[in-house]
């Protein structure tokens, strides 16, 4: 019954979604806090990631997700961005622009990112 | 980093292409900074003065490509184009020529998906995360192909010819249809794009005449602004057999028991048989294991494969597809190895709505993997020498045996894989290192050198390089005193007449430049 129900699911979300011509153009490019930090910071600091699992072995897990800590300070986030720390690379401003990254550093360190939602 | 000015060009007259680049771009895409130089190094390399670029531009269109590339022509600037300059192990964002501009295109973020066919036209700063969210988000009915650090872009991945482990994981192989600016900034697209608002741009690989889409992978011949790529079908199942090979020697007769099923089909994924290095370095420092010099010693290994459970190697088999289909090729799987060991092979099945494994298997992108560039505690860096071979395993076994007194050798812990294509098969020495540490450094490059003459000897070539290495792998390709080359550089001089796209990218370099070919 689950696997039928789970089917029809499918089969739904394939019929609404619109059989795309070519020239429908969508940006990837998130434009709030909590989207920047995923989309910017996700793939090394989700589950997962080599961030996750670098720190993972110095701090409580829990601690190990950056948006679970409350500790994070804007100018600290900043400077480690801007210029790497331990194996982790600096971002350029061509990948993370200077308006993103404050509001990256303003959601990593706002309660709303350890909280469930933005 | 301090600047390093383009070649032959003034102070004043790079100042002057800067402004022409803002009036392009806008004063916030230029980067000129020493901060904004130092992001754009090659961070997991192990010489990162060698290359550095002066600026970066950053474009939002392919029109300001082409407006940047023309700049470029004017002012006789190198351009160096990046997607989003995550190509580790390889240069990252880092330019072979010092002073070069990286264009970076990491702004350039839109997708075109057509959920009916299956495809996706991909501009360059499209990320596999990116893709991987979208797609998920939506639920789009197909699985995305992740590489095992999924950092990087999906169409920079696939012109750099990397590889996932999904079917459809040679990258360079799904691509269908291109939008590319020429040197020159002229602006074409290849196969069916040629026809104006042809609805088949990513269905019909070809189009009619010549076909140019594999001209720009691995090349500097033109920048590709957008990319179309198939992608695979969300499967009904993924059946999986892991099994774990006792003796260094058994990679033989795995190799020949694995490749005729690869040829026919039954196998339609690339079985990658990897070393115990594999687990350890990602999940653990050496110094949790050994403080001693040199490469870890047998006692060390066995304790290593004791901890996780590993064999000397390890084998990873996935398949797609409706559940009648899966099970029966595991049988049969299971009952061709059967006739060849005793070993045991876990079997597995994911079945559709279930949680999937993370791995790149399941079409999920990681990173986790680089993990290992810790493997020697302080930071780390990593470098790939990957040869292609004939699908033997006796040829396999050698090139192992080689390798891996190469490695002991030069004091180096042995990292390497084999996976198996359709006909070759791809051995992949990871050489993990502390870029802190001058003597490792010193001794990494006469390694890697050491393994590229290993390999030369026997004709095997490396399918993808360093940016410090381009013009070494290059020099091995070596027949007819190197027409391949010539070829090469004749259609750059005609294509890049002023040498402005990336010179000395995959050993090609133009007129202009050709004196900065490195001697082999």
């Amino acid at each position: 019954m689950m696997k039928m129900l789970m089917t029809g699911i499918a089969l739904l979300a394939t019929i609404a979604l619109p059989a795309c011509a070519q020239d429908d153009w969508i940006s990837l490019e998130k434009t709030t806090g909590s989207g920047l930090f995923q989309e910017k910071c996700g793939m090394c600091h989700r589950a997962g990631g080599m961030g996750t699992g670098i720190l993972g072995r110095r701090l409580a897990p829990e601690q190990a997700l950056l948006e679970n800590r409350n500790d994070l300070q804007g100018p600290y986030i900043k400077t480690v961005v801007r210029n790497g720390f331990g194996v982790m690379f600096p971002l350029s401003r061509g990948e993370v622009s200077d308006a993103q990254l404050d509001m990256i550093a303003a959601y990593l360190a706002s309660d709303m990112s350890s909280s469930s939602d933005e | 980093m301090q600047l390093v000015l383009p070649p032959g060009i003034t102070g004043s007259e790079f100042d002057r292409a800067l402004q022409d680049f803002r009036a392009v771009v806008g004063d916030d895409w230029v980067f000129a900074t020493d901060q904004d130089r130092d992001t754009y190094l090659d961070h997991f390399g192990f010489d990162q003065a060698a290359h550095v670029g002066s600026a970066a531009v950053a474009p939002e269109t392919a029109e300001q490509v082409r407006d940047i590339v023309r700049l470029a022509n004017a002012h006789n600037i190198p351009l160096w184009p990046i997607s989003r300059g995550k190509n580790f192990g390889y240069g990252s964002a880092a330019p072979v020529v010092s002073g070069s501009i990286v264009l970076d295109m990491s702004r350039m973020k839109k997708i075109s998906m057509d959920v009916e066919n299956g495809t996706v036209m991909l501009e360059p700063g499209v990320g596999f995360y990116d893709l991987f969210d979208y797609v998920e988000e939506n639920d789009i009915p197909y699985w995305i192909s992740p590489i095992g650090n999924s950092w990087g872009s999906v169409a920079g991945n696939a012109l750099d010819r990397g590889v996932g482990y999904t079917p459809y994981g040679d990258h360079a192989d799904r691509l269908c249809g291109m939008e590319v600016v020429l040197p020159d900034g002229d602006l074409v697209r290849t196969g069916m794009g040629a026809m104006s608002d042809s609805p088949s741009w990513n269905l019909h690989p070809y189009g009619f005449g010549p076909h140019w889409d594999q001209m720009f992978v691995q090349s500097n011949f033109g920048i590709v602004t957008k990319l179309g790529m198939w992608l695979m079908p969300k499967p009904e199942t993924v059946v999986s057999l892991d099994m774990e090979l006792d003796q260094a020697d058994d990679l033989g007769w795995a190799i020949d028991t694995l490749a005729p099923m690869r040829r026919s089909g039954l196998i339609q994924q690339s079985p990658s048989i990897g070393n115990w290095l594999r687990a350890a370095a990602v999940l653990t420092n050496r110094s949790d294991w050994y403080d001693g010099e040199g490469a870890l010693p047998e006692s060390v290994i066995d304790a290593i494969r004791a901890q996780f459970g590993l064999g000397w190697w390890s084998i990873n088999l996935r398949f797609y597809g409706y559940e009648e289909i899966t099970t029966a090729t595991a049988e049969k799987v299971k009952s061709i190895f059967a006739s060849r060991t005793s070993y045991d092979m876990r079997q597995g099945i994911w079945r559709e709505g279930e949680p999937r494994e993370m791995q790149p298997f399941a079409g999920i992108p990681i990173t986790f993997p680089l993990q290992n560039v810790s493997w020697h505690g302080g930071r780390g860096a990593h470098v790939g020498f990957s040869p292609a071979l004939p699908q033997s395993g006796d040829a396999a076994l050698a090139q192992f045996r080689r390798t891996f007194a190469r490695y002991n050798e030069f004091g180096m812990d042995y990292h390497g894989s084999f996976a198996l294509a359709e006909r070759h098969i791809t051995n992949v020495n990871q050489v993990l290192f502390n870029k802190d540490d001058p003597d490792m450094v010193d001794r990494v490059d006469r390694f890697f050198r050491a393994l590229v003459d290993d390999a030369g000897e026997h004709r095997y070539g490396e399918y993808r390089a360093h940016i410090e290495y381009m013009d070494l792998i290059a020099d091995t390709y070596d027949f007819n005193d190197h027409a391949l080359r010539r070829l090469n550089e004749k259609v750059k001089d005609v294509l890049d007449p002023n040498g402005v796209l990336a010179p000395g990218k995959s050993g090609i370099w133009p007129a202009a430049y050709r004196n900065r070919r490195n001697p082999a």
